[in-house]
């Protein structure tokens, strides 16, 4: 396993010649977690770069980048919820992975995200926990026309700051878009599948191909420099030309086609802010890398490369804002790895058997070892006299609070990082009951330069989060 | 979604049963002119004698000021206007009505058939104005992008290289079911990308031979480089693979193919052991020419050294030569090549330090650009196809690029194109070459072209606020591309495109031709896989996992053929142009071995799949087909349940409401009676109203299928159960076993017939089906049935429909 994942990311590691006589240097050992880390290291200092890139606005201190990660079909609370509040509790079962991380995690306690209730509209609480989950917002039920939710709280940053990076915001994830018209009781699919919503109406599609995610970052094939020059002044031009285009078709257009049009216009703009900092991204590529092949098969590889991913972007500061979704809301995924037969979501509709509870267990704890691993990925990486973690703030989490009952309060949320000395982690911080998932987003916004007074429905900010 | 609740209703058989024949006219509107003042008196006192009282008797307890189920509120409306204003609510009570869904079976008064059918005749009468004489509502279609399926069929049509670049764009949401309407599918800043990279890899390949944004990389086996000096190959611990091992002076040389002359990256994979004070360095020759020395850093660590270089097409030689070894032994001799495995080599190894060199391999990447004076290009043929003769002649680099993007434009954009409007497109291509290339022109306006909304979107000119409300015929090159997109998920080809350029296209003679051409056509594949696989919901065949327990002979190749069957089976409706109502009670089906023996069907032998006649056999139709059976089966037994919705959603289109919340799971029964047969089980959660409201018509049909076990084997008993697959349903019809549960689905062929009229509209037009399409729904229905109920007459009716053929007049009036 270890073998390939190497191949596919990282450095290969020279083994022995055939008399033996070089020493194999294990960067392979434990978790294939690892592996990327030989090259993040190898970089230079996010500032230092940055200023060799030519990156204005380089100031003392480092950015705070912000990360979502979304669970599907909620947890088993019993194992998830620590027993005492404040610095010195124990880890639950379900967190134990989070051992070495401890001093790094806000286990927070107390979390809604009401929007994701009925509200009158029946059943469908996977597709909306999904919706709301980054929103806020109560998605409107319908299988087809006329989608429309909220602007989650990373494109909410992404229009803030996001211009300040080559990439306003990244998202990745591991399961395809469903291909099913009705994904959950007459909800479309877009609302379980994207828990980032650009517009309303316009939800941010996810790449799952980590190839793809390391082209988008750096640029796809080998290209000397005067050619990719040459290229993205075409590539410039061709968007010039597209976009006027556009313009003048919009003219005739009625109010519907028009928002169509308008999400094409948008991209247009996008990409020509990203080629003004191609050259900038080029130039952060790290070198001696072998980019990523295609989609590993393997669960657990794919989310490590992932992570990877996800560790160097922030690294090479290509971008401050990303979500990503362990699973499609609703996800029928089997974790055979740690012997849960079924289904995910046919377990988590447990109504108290206990071998499926036991099932489940694993496989939130499972998960939480990946958001483990990634943690201390991130901690591994030196920015100035701190660590990347330091300057992060990585949720974790999931819009559905116990996957038999379907409900949305009490959500189970962790939040990694200091964003740069303004959280104090290490703590089960109890906040009162039903409060908006959205005040802390209001919190973390603020946290990454991205202050408004009100997202989604959030009533004000979070007390406590620093100490 | 206008389908009564026959199994509700009593017997199909009783005359004129509801909703399936048109109604005749109402008396007490005059059947034409709906709009006339009288017809709105007699409505609007419908209303407040007949309607509201019955409201406020049945409805207003839950759906009023006070409590507002559902967000619906029967007592805000307090006359006609406002009442005839919500039409989504009335929608949704009329079926709700009809399904006698509502008022709850558990409501301590319950409205008599006569007072349900008055409210219903007044919903179709005075809200949507139910008189298909005169000129209806065609709707609107949300502007429509290509979807990845017709982008990749587009691109193949229209350029003709293998390329499916949009495997790589990220997936289509869904909408009434499918991934191709317009309202659903947006744009994501990823998606846009996906577009431009696409567009420049098809653009070079096309015009090339060769992706230059990612080119091809090669890499030498190192069995066919061949060493001198010290070089040796050796293989290292625990791995197959053998490398080039450099104790000393030694050198490792080998040949390239270049495909043609260009720009290429020679890439050379080493380590190196370091000793003494220098970096070990390796020099790269090239046709015997030093070229460059590279320094390799590192302990034991693989680095990458390149050299971008250009090369001319055909062989070059190349070698690496390690110049600097720390002491220079005598070279041994030139030994076999897989000869030295260690041995000597550790013994000369342990007596000093060594400065060394591991060679892993050599790479070609290339070409990154090319001459465009290559011979070779010239016999391209989707190079030859774009270009066309337009080298000839003394047309200037100019005037050649503009006829070439015209052309290339007009099929792009699926109509002719305007000399203005290609203007911008040319000028940026000529602008782009200032050295007069007319590749490198033509590569950029193809690029352009195809980031063009033109090209991505199905434009449909709108009309103006000016014209009449009146619906207005789209246009013939509109037509060739609803066509083309519905049965090909592709571009129209040159015959549509004439047709559509003569006027004659939308004839209904020429339609007819058309569609039947078309079908026979094997694009008419895009059908099965884009349309059929979604109606019947094949994608959940790839999320089933029967447990080999209980399911042994499920795997992958058991999976595959499943599928294969069914896509077989509606294949064959289309090319064949077999009758809809087969999909119901066709007696056939089409088998290869494996799938054979699941269905003990003897006598067919190997992989390849042949009709099967499947009389004498309990099978027919598409539902009894093994996909279908396994998709609607839980891991470790079947389900009725879920077999029963499947037929009434996909069948008959009635979807029954999602279950009312915290109803114990059927889990919960079994536990509490372990020893009960799942029919039995089944019974106790049919005793609660709730319940029971949707269950007594699902339960049955799925029950008549448990013959079919959870991989649709047949089976005569469960566990220790004998199998009882007879079923009675609410109108008092019993069967017993599959066969007669399909001959109970015959004879409700009405309901099937516009149910499955329904579904391929909404995907032909790339909407939903909307109340103001009844009319037309009802003509393509009557239509199919005098047309013998071919595949070919149903989609004759749908292109030759208002729906299909018209736009709303007066602009692009917005619903909402």
């Amino acid at each position: 396993m270890n073998d390939d994942s190497s191949q596919a990311i990282g450095l290969r590691q020279l083994g022995s010649l055939a008399k033996g006589s070089l020493h194999r240097r294990t960067f392979l050992r434990g978790a294939g977690a690892a592996l990327a880390l030989p090259w993040l290291e190898a970089m230079a200092p996010l500032s230092a770069r940055a200023t060799a890139a030519g990156m204005t606005a380089v100031t003392d201190r480092p950015p705070v980048r912000m990360a979502f990660l979304f669970t599907p079909n909620g947890v088993i609370p019993s194992a998830w919820e620590p027993k005492e509040v404040g610095a010195h509790y124990t880890l639950p079962p379900t967190l134990e992975p989070l051992a070495g991380v401890k001093n790094e995690v806000l286990v927070l306690s107390g979390l809604s995200q009401h929007r994701a209730n009925a509200l009158g509209d029946g059943a469908g609480d996977h597709a909306r926990s999904a919706a709301a989950f980054l929103t806020g917002a109560h998605p409107y039920k319908t299988s087809g026309a006329n989608i429309r939710v909220g602007v989650s709280v990373d494109q909410v940053a992404a229009a803030k700051i996001g211009r300040s990076t080559p990439l306003p915001s990244l998202e990745l994830g591991i399961d395809h878009g469903a291909t099913a018209g009705n994904c959950d009781s007459g909800y479309s699919c877009a609302y379980s599948s994207c828990i980032s919503w650009k517009t309303p109406t316009t939800p941010m599609a996810k790449e799952i191909n980590p190839k793809l995610v390391f082209e988008r970052m750096f640029g796809s094939g080998n290209v000397g420099p005067e050619e990719r020059e040459r290229r993205n002044f075409l590539r410039k031009s061709v968007l010039d030309l597209v976009r006027d285009d556009s313009d003048r078709l919009n003219k005739k257009l009625g109010l519907s086609d028009r928002r169509k049009m308008d999400e094409y216009t948008s991209g247009v703009r996008e990409l020509e802010m990203r080629i003004e900092l191609a050259g900038q991204a080029a130039a952060r590529r790290p070198a001696n890398v072998a980019v990523p092949v295609g989609v590993p098969e393997d669960f657990a590889r794919h989310v490590e490369l992932m992570f990877d991913l996800l560790a160097l972007a922030f690294q090479t500061d290509m971008t401050r804002i990303a979500t990503f979704m362990f699973g499609n809301e609703g996800s029928n995924r089997g974790y055979s790895m740690v012997g849960a037969k079924d289904g995910h979501h046919a377990l988590s509709h447990h109504r108290n058997n206990q071998e499926m509870i036991a099932q489940l267990k694993r496989i939130d704890r499972y998960l939480v070892g990946h958001y483990a691993a990634f943690l201390a990925k991130l901690r591994a990486i030196r920015e100035g006299e701190r660590t990347l973690l330091d300057n992060c703030m990585v949720l974790y989490g999931s819009g559905i609070k116990d996957g038999n009952a379907h409900t949305h309060h009490d959500l189970p949320i962790l939040l990694a990082g200091r964003a740069g000395g303004s959280i104090l982690p290490g703590r089960h911080l109890q906040l009162p009951k039903e409060t908006p998932l959205n005040n802390l987003f209001l919190s973390l916004l603020e946290r990454v330069g991205a202050g408004v007074p009100q997202v989604g429905d959030s009533t004000g900010p979070i007390k406590g989060l620093e100490g | 979604m206008f389908v009564a609740a026959f199994f509700l209703c009593g017997s199909p058989e009783a005359p004129a049963p509801a909703g399936d024949q048109k109604q005749p006219p109402p008396a007490q509107t005059t059947s034409s002119g709906a709009r006339q003042p009288l017809a709105e008196r007699e409505s609007a006192k419908t209303f407040r004698v007949t309607i509201q009282p019955l409201v406020r008797k049945y409805c207003v307890e839950c759906h009023g000021n006070e409590t507002t189920n559902g967000g619906v509120n029967f007592e805000s409306f307090s006359d006609l206007s406002t009442a005839i204003a919500a039409r989504k609510t009335w929608d949704k009570a009329r079926k709700m009505l009809e399904t006698g869904a509502m008022p709850p079976a558990d409501h301590p008064t319950r409205p008599s058939e006569a007072e349900v059918a008055s409210v219903v005749r007044w919903i179709n009468q005075a809200v949507f104005e139910d008189d298909c004489g005169k000129s209806r509502d065609p709707g609107h279609v949300t502007i429509r992008r290509l979807n990845r399926a017709e982008y990749n069929n587009t691109i193949r049509d229209l350029v003709g290289v293998k390329l499916r670049p949009a495997d790589d764009f990220p997936s289509d949401d869904v909408g009434n079911g499918f991934d191709n309407q317009g309202e659903v599918l947006s744009i994501s800043p990823l998606l846009m990308e996906g577009y431009v990279t696409a567009a420049e890899r098809v653009s070079s390949l096309a015009l090339f031979g060769v992706d230059l944004k990612n080119p091809p990389l090669n890499r030498l086996d190192v069995r066919k480089m061949s060493a001198s000096g010290s070089a040796q190959l050796a293989r290292r611990k625990y791995v197959r693979e053998k490398h080039f091992w450099l104790p000393s002076a030694g050198a490792v040389s080998g040949t390239f193919r270049c495909p043609m002359s260009g720009e290429y990256v020679l890439r050379i994979i080493a380590a190196a052991r370091q000793a003494g004070n220098e970096t070990p360095r390796l020099e790269l020759r090239v046709d015997d020419a030093p070229r460059q020395i590279f320094d390799v850093t590192g302990e034991a660590v693989l680095s990458h050294h390149e050299l971008r270089i250009r090369l001319s097409s055909g062989e070059h030689k190349f070698s690496a030569s390690f110049t600097n070894s720390l002491s220079e032994p005598p070279a041994p001799p030139p030994l076999p090549q897989v000869a030295v495995r260690g041995r000597a080599a550790k013994a000369t190894d342990r007596v000093r330090p060594s400065r060394e060199i591991e060679l892993e391999r050599f790479e070609l990447e290339g070409p990154f650009a090319i001459d465009p004076h290559d011979p070779t290009l010239a016999s391209i043929e989707t190079r030859k196809r774009i270009l066309g003769g337009a080298s000839a002649k003394n047309d200037s680099p100019a005037q050649s690029t503009a006829r070439i993007l015209t052309r290339f434009a007009t099929r792009a954009f699926r109509r002719p194109v305007e000399p203005a409007e290609i203007k911008p497109y040319v000028d940026l291509a000529i602008g782009s070459a200032p050295d007069g290339s007319l590749d490198r022109a033509v590569q950029t306006g193809l690029t352009a072209i195809l980031v063009s909304p033109h090209f991505l979107f199905r434009v449909e000119q709108p009309g103006t606020p000016s014209e009449s409300k009146d619906p207005v015929p789209i246009g013939g090159f509109e037509l060739a591309s609803r066509l083309s997109y519905f049965l090909w998920s592709s571009m129209p080809d040159d015959e549509l495109f004439r047709l559509a350029a003569d006027g004659t296209l939308k004839r209904p003679h020429v339609l007819a031709t058309q569609v039947r051409r078309m079908l026979k056509d094997g694009r008419s594949q895009a059908l099965v896989a884009n349309f059929a696989a979604q109606w019947l919901n094949l994608g959940l065949l790839d999320l089933a996992r029967p447990s080999p327990k209980f399911f042994e002979p499920f795997d992958s190749n058991l999976r595959k053929d499943m599928r294969r069957e069914t896509e077989l089976f509606f294949e064959s409706l289309i090319r064949d142009d077999r009758r809809v109502l087969d999909l119901v009670n066709g007696k056939y089906t089409f088998l290869n071995e494996r799938l054979a023996r699941l269905y003990e069907v003897k006598g067919v032998k190997g992989e390849k799949f042949r009709e099967v006649s499947l009389e004498g056999s309990p099978r027919a139709g598409v539902l009894t087909q093994a996909s279908i059976l396994t998709l609607t089966s839980q891991r470790t037994r079947t389900s009725p349940v879920k077999r029963g919705k499947w037929i009434l959603e996909t069948f008959l289109g009635e979807a029954p409401p999602p279950p009312p919340a915290n109803v114990p799971e059927f889990s919960e029964t079994e536990k509490s009676n372990p020893k009960a047969s799942l029919r039995d089980q089944l019974a106790l959660h049919r005793k609660s109203a709730s319940c029971a409201i949707c269950h007594k018509i699902m339960d049955p049909l799925g029950l008549g299928l448990e013959n079919f076990d959870g991989i649709g084997r047949w089976r005569e008993k469960d566990k220790d159960h004998p199998v009882d697959a007879s079923g009675s349903l609410p109108g008092g019809e019993t069967f017993r076993g599959p066969i007669e549960l399909i001959g109970v689905l015959s004879k409700r062929q009405d309901a099937f017939r516009r149910h499955f009229a329904e579904t391929l509209l909404a995907y032909a037009l790339g909407r939903g089906v909307e109340y103001y399409d009844r009319c037309a729904v009802d003509r393509i229905v009557d239509g199919t049935r005098h047309g013998d109920d071919r595949f070919s007459a149903l989609v004759t009716q749908i292109v030759q429909s208002d729906p299909f053929l018209l736009r709303r007049g007066g602009g692009n009036r917005n619903e909402r």
